[in-house]
């Protein structure tokens, strides 16, 4: 057995040393320091060290499953990332369908561009817009609602309002970045598919229909293998920045980075034991939706 | 089976590849610690030697401070290490850190055993999980030694008071006696609406419902960031309510030495004010977003609201001028409802230390250089900058900034009570609420004054109750929630936990007043 | 090609239906909505930014500046740290993308090789490291104690110079590349890196250009790992510096019990809004050439490169 994975390293060693260099920066940038999860399980002290420090197990994964919040901050987690990879994923696509499908080339490259603007903008930023929409007082919606005859709402006491308002924001910012990944697959598309379909007749629908889109489904599939790992990490740039401490909107927004930001600030161990948590369920779900995706479609998987 | 073997083929390739760079990095690191040895011998020696005249072996001490490096430090830094040239020898090495990053920062390098020889901490930072984790050294036999004027520079109360866990760990840097508190008011407005100048609480509240009334543009008031709770019972000079652990969820009060429980003895204070806020709130006296919308300091400047809370005795010319940009009408005030009359109970803590972490290889050179850095002429510079460029004395005891700034920062490192100069630009009112604040003879010492609640034993459940506490803090002091209900259902899943470190906390007290006696 | 076939059976008429019209017409609609949903917002910060802050706090956001000033700029580009920082980004940001690019290419390279038997294992060796990064403690001993990285601009440049989730888009790309043409240069006698290096990388600039976008914005705006490893102001990129002003300005949130002076009057908000204009200024000027590779027309796009 060791000698046949040796013939195969030898008859593709040319192929195994382009590898080499990320292999190597692998092991050294991301596997070594894996040891200082180890933190998770121990007291640390520093004048003993990482690995002298005492041993005591799971003692501070208590912190997280000692009352039932876990479950509502875990399922807000998982939710809000659905959500954003759904509706992410979609507008991603349709935009840079249209935009793949526009003639007008000026018109084409500045809109693009205009689209991906909002990428640039920081959390703090985007707050600030969020809250010149939302405000009570003078907020651009409600000055809108009170003109229409409508009582204001006071979005930021409403909790229902949040996982839309949440994901709006996310699809806003990121529709230009996903757009961009998209357009460059579409680009690698032969012209020759769409030369045929058009000599059979077939529309600019059909062509998208039975051309671009089942050519795309290969990077969709592979992008959201991409997110899902990560399915158990919170946006927490965004709503520790937009929401902030408003513990009004917690029941919705609430996510484990942000209440494991809150309630362990200063303990180390602890929210190094969340992370691993966190990280442990994302090994979980990933190799479960790759196995499925395998079964489905073999060559679109992971691994 | 098939699947297995590849991987351990994978792992093997990696394995070699791995165990080259190790040995390249070990190469490396072979090199290099000699060196660092013997410097840290050398430093040892000299340290011992620091009696005889003669200088000692230069060394340059790494200082971790947060802030932005503030203009002109260089200068400043190089003029006191040429003070100290025939002296200590001592070259400063200072990292800023912004404030933001400052917390992570120095949990991390500090973990990983970087040898900070100085570092700035605080009990609202990280400080006491990093002295229960064995972060910093213990100063009381090096202070002894070499820093007598650090010592004398700070009342034999102070030092009492700030003791971590019975020990000295860190010099505890600051000069008043109570967290100032008060009120900045748009003065423009309660003119206009005819209002006489506010004296107490109640003409507080009457402005607030006038605005309320007659300018519906305005908020009258954003306590965003500094909770009118809270700030209702600092300034409480009668039963002496304080808060002990999670937001008043233990309190103590008249000074008697014992933690109470909220959920057993709701305590008439704290919920008249709670029910207060609440109807401040409801009535829109409260701005309604003030949950979302950050700073109502900010919000005054803005014009946006009447009135705001704000931390300290003071009334900044930058608040001021804000506002002014704004609107060149408005005028703004401040007042604040301590009585100068009544004594309070204070625990003497500060709110700044200066640490020695025991990771530093230098550390008695450390509290030497702190030591004349405390001395008065030194300080002066430190603090201020070169007389006659950054600034000019006014008396002993107050300084004049002059154009050319320094910003002020010795809050990070060395600010103590003997070498202070109050700031001359201040108003005649604010100067007597800052020298009431730091005259301890104004305070009545707390019985529980040098104590530290060690909630090792019972950190799960502190933790639980804190994560629970803040998600419901913002709402219940805020007002914008209706408080016998969350208060109920923060009771029913924080209780448990609540008594049991309850009772852990008064094992302690007892134990510490014992030892006391 | 199986996508061919489903149009040899059925013909359909050559002229445009209504429906395509329509069609048509909510595409433009579409991609004009969204661009101004996209690009209003940004207008506003590039107006407030060269609004004096009084106004900008009292009016909020508008659509034409009410009361110019520069102060937000001058605040933030005052000192000789600027340049020193801007040097510094522009030396990561290059050096950085260049190599990350590189590598990353390349491994995903190998893992989408057919050839190569164990790609699935070199897969999901790379996909680990995404869900499990390095504990913190950690990483800062191998940067700073072993590698002796501390206060060098590499201990900017090295941390996240292989990006796992770039690797695996370039994979998706890889994979779309018909194997014959593999094969074939294989059989012509092509070494591996001749394959790679003068087949694979000119067909697959689209990628490229996408993943070396992505990458050179993240160098762009790295702040955390100069945070943690460079405590020397002469090494501190552009991200750090503005991040250390800012949170300056915000001093009175951190800090109680202090004297007076501490906070000085500066344009807060305004300076966070003319960070966004500085940090995105020099990318605007790139922006373009890069942007030629992923938009075109259709008809461009034949694989025989």
């Amino acid at each position: 057995m060791l000698t046949r994975s040796i013939q195969e390293i030898r008859r593709n060693i040319h192929l195994y040393l382009l590898a080499l260099p990320a292999l190597i920066y692998l092991i050294v940038f991301a596997y070594v320091p894996m040891f200082g999860h180890l933190i998770a399980f121990k007291n640390f002290r520093p004048t003993e060290g990482l690995w002298g420090s005492e041993w005591v197990g799971f003692k501070h994964f208590y912190f997280f499953f000692l009352n039932d919040y876990w479950i509502t901050v875990t399922w807000n987690t998982l939710y809000l990332n659905f959500l954003n990879i759904f509706f992410g994923t979609i507008f991603a696509i349709i935009t840079a369908v249209f935009l793949n499908e526009i003639r007008f080339v000026l018109f084409k490259k500045i809109s693009q561009s205009f689209i991906f603007l909002p990428f640039f903008l920081s959390w703090v930023v985007v707050a600030y817009m969020v809250f010149a929409l939302l405000s009570t007082r003078d907020g651009l919606i409600n000055n809108v609602l009170t003109q229409l005859g409508t009582d204001g709402v006071s979005w930021y006491a409403s909790p229902q309002y949040w996982p839309a308002i949440i994901t709006t924001i996310q699809v806003w910012k990121g529709v230009g970045a996903g757009a961009i990944i998209y357009l460059a697959a579409m680009s690698g598309i032969s012209g020759e598919y769409y030369e045929s379909a058009r000599i059979d007749g077939a529309n600019r629908l059909k062509q998208i229909w039975f051309i671009t889109l089942p050519l795309l489904r290969p990077t969709v599939i592979m992008l959201t293998l991409l997110a899902v790992g990560g399915i158990f990490y919170g946006d927490f740039g965004l709503i520790y920045s937009i929401v902030g401490e408003n513990a009004l909107l917690f029941p919705t927004t609430d996510v484990i980075d942000t209440y494991v930001y809150r309630g362990l600030r200063s303990n180390f161990s602890s929210s190094a034991a969340i992370v691993l948590w966190q990280s442990c369920m994302g090994l979980i779900c990933i190799c479960t939706v790759n196995w499925m995706t395998r079964k489905l479609d073999k060559d679109s998987s992971l691994w | 089976m098939q699947k297995r073997k590849k991987f351990f083929v994978m792992l093997l390739a990696v394995l070699l590849v791995f165990s080259g760079v190790v040995a390249c990095s070990k190469d490396e690191s072979g090199k290099s610690e000699p060196a660092s040895d013997a410097a840290a011998s050398t430093t040892n020696n000299s340290a011992t030697e620091q009696a005889e005249p003669e200088p000692l072996e230069p060394v340059t001490l790494k200082i971790l401070v947060p802030g932005d490096k503030p203009n002109n430090l260089g200068e400043v830094l190089a003029e006191a290490e040429k003070r100290m040239a025939d002296t200590l020898n001592v070259k400063l090495d200072m990292t800023f850190v912004g404030w933001a990053d400052y917390g992570k920062k120095l949990q991390v390098s500090l973990a990983a055993g970087e040898d900070y020889d100085l570092v700035f901490d605080a009990p609202w930072n990280i400080q006491t999980a990093m002295i229960q984790a064995g972060y910093y050294e213990p100063l009381e036999a090096l202070l002894d030694k070499y820093g007598p004027t650090i010592k004398s520079s700070r009342p034999e109360q102070m030092w009492e008071a700030n003791k971590l866990f019975g020990k000295v760990y860190g010099i505890p840097l600051g000069v008043y006696n109570v967290s100032g508190r008060g009120y900045y008011i748009r003065k423009d407005l309660r003119e206009k609406l005819g209002i006489p100048p506010i004296q107490t609480w109640d003409d507080f509240e009457k402005f607030l419902y006038a605005v309320k009334e007659n300018e519906p543009k305005i908020s009258p008031i954003h306590p965003g960031g500094l909770d009118l709770v809270s700030f209702q019972l600092l300034a409480d000079q009668d039963t002496h309510i304080k808060n002990f652990w999670g937001g008043y969820t233990l309190y103590y009060k008249n000074n008697d030495g014992k933690a109470y429980n909220m959920f057993e003895e709701r305590d008439p204070k704290f919920w008249e004010a709670i029910l207060t806020v609440r109807k401040w709130f409801t009535d829109k006296i409260i701005d309604q977003d003030v949950l979302a919308s950050g700073s109502g300091v900010e919000a005054f400047k803005a014009g946006k609201a009447a009135s705001a809370s704000a931390n300290g005795f003071d009334l900044p010319k930058a608040v001021v001028d804000a506002l002014k940009s704004v609107d060149p009408a408005a005028e703004a005030e401040f007042v604040t409802f301590f009585d100068k009359n009544k004594k309070m109970v204070s625990d003497f803590k500060q709110w700044n230390f200066m640490h020695v972490p025991v990771s530093s290889k230098n550390k008695e050179r450390a509290i030497m250089f702190l030591n004349w850095a405390n001395e008065k002429e030194n300080y002066d510079l430190l603090a201020y900058g070169i007389e006659g460029k950054h600034w000019e004395a006014v008396g002993t005891d107050a300084y004049k900034e002059l154009d050319e700034l320094y910003p002020w920062f010795p809050y990070a490192w060395i600010w103590n009570p003997e070498s202070n100069r109050e700031n001359a630009a201040q108003s005649e009112e604010i100067r007597g609420w800052n020298l009431w604040s730091k005259d301890p003879n104004n305070f009545i010492e707390d019985k529980l004054t040098g104590f530290t609640f060690d909630d090792t034993k019972v950190k799960a459940e502190s933790e639980q109750v804190a994560a629970l506490f803040s998600a419901i803090s913002g709402p219940l002091f805020y007002g914008t929630v209706d408080p016998e209900k969350t208060w109920e259902e923060y009771k029913e899943k924080a209780a448990p936990f609540t008594k049991k470190v309850q009772e852990e906390a008064q094992r302690q007290i007892d134990e510490f007043l014992q030892n006391k006696q | 090609m199986p996508y061919k076939s489903a149009f040899t059976t059925k013909r359909i008429a050559e002229d445009a239906t209504i429906s395509e019209k329509l069609f048509h017409l909510s595409m433009y609609v579409w991609v004009m909505l969204l661009s101004l949903i996209c690009v209003i917002p940004f207008w506003l910060v590039v107006i407030g930014s060269f609004t004096a802050e009084g106004s900008l706090r009292s009016q909020g956001f508008s659509l034409f500046p009410q009361e110019i000033s520069l102060n937000s700029y001058r605040f933030l580009l005052s000192g000789e740290q600027v340049f020193v920082s801007y040097k510094n980004t522009i030396i990561i940001t290059v050096v950085g993308t260049f190599l990350s690019v590189l590598i990353t290419s390349m491994m995903a390279y190998v893992m989408a090789n057919r050839k190569i038997k164990y790609r699935g294992v070199l897969s999901f060796i790379v996909y680990f490291t995404m869900l499990f990064g390095p504990g913190l403690v950690g990483f800062y001993i191998l940067v700073v104690n072993w590698l002796h990285l501390k206060d060098t601009l590499w201990a900017i440049i090295l941390p996240g110079l292989f990006g796992p989730w770039n690797a695996f888009l370039m994979v998706s790309y890889f994979r779309t590349i018909p194997y014959e043409i593999n094969e074939a240069a294989t059989i012509d006698g092509a070494s591996e890196s001749y394959i790679f290096f003068r087949i694979y990388m000119p067909i697959s600039k689209p990628v490229i250009a996408t993943v070396g976008l992505f990458v050179s914005l993240r160098y762009w705006n790295e702040w955390f790992y100069a945070m943690l490893f460079v405590d020397k102001e002469e090494l501190h990129p552009l991200q750090i510096m503005i991040r250390s002003l800012m949170s300056n300005i915000d001093v009175q949130r951190y800090v109680q019990g202090t004297d007076v002076n501490i906070v000085t009057n500066v344009p807060a908000m305004g300076v966070q809004l003319a960070t966004v204009c500085v940090t995105i200024g020099p990318i605007l000027l790139v922006y373009p050439y890069v942007q030629k590779y992923f938009v075109k027309g259709l008809t461009i796009g034949s694989i025989k490169g």
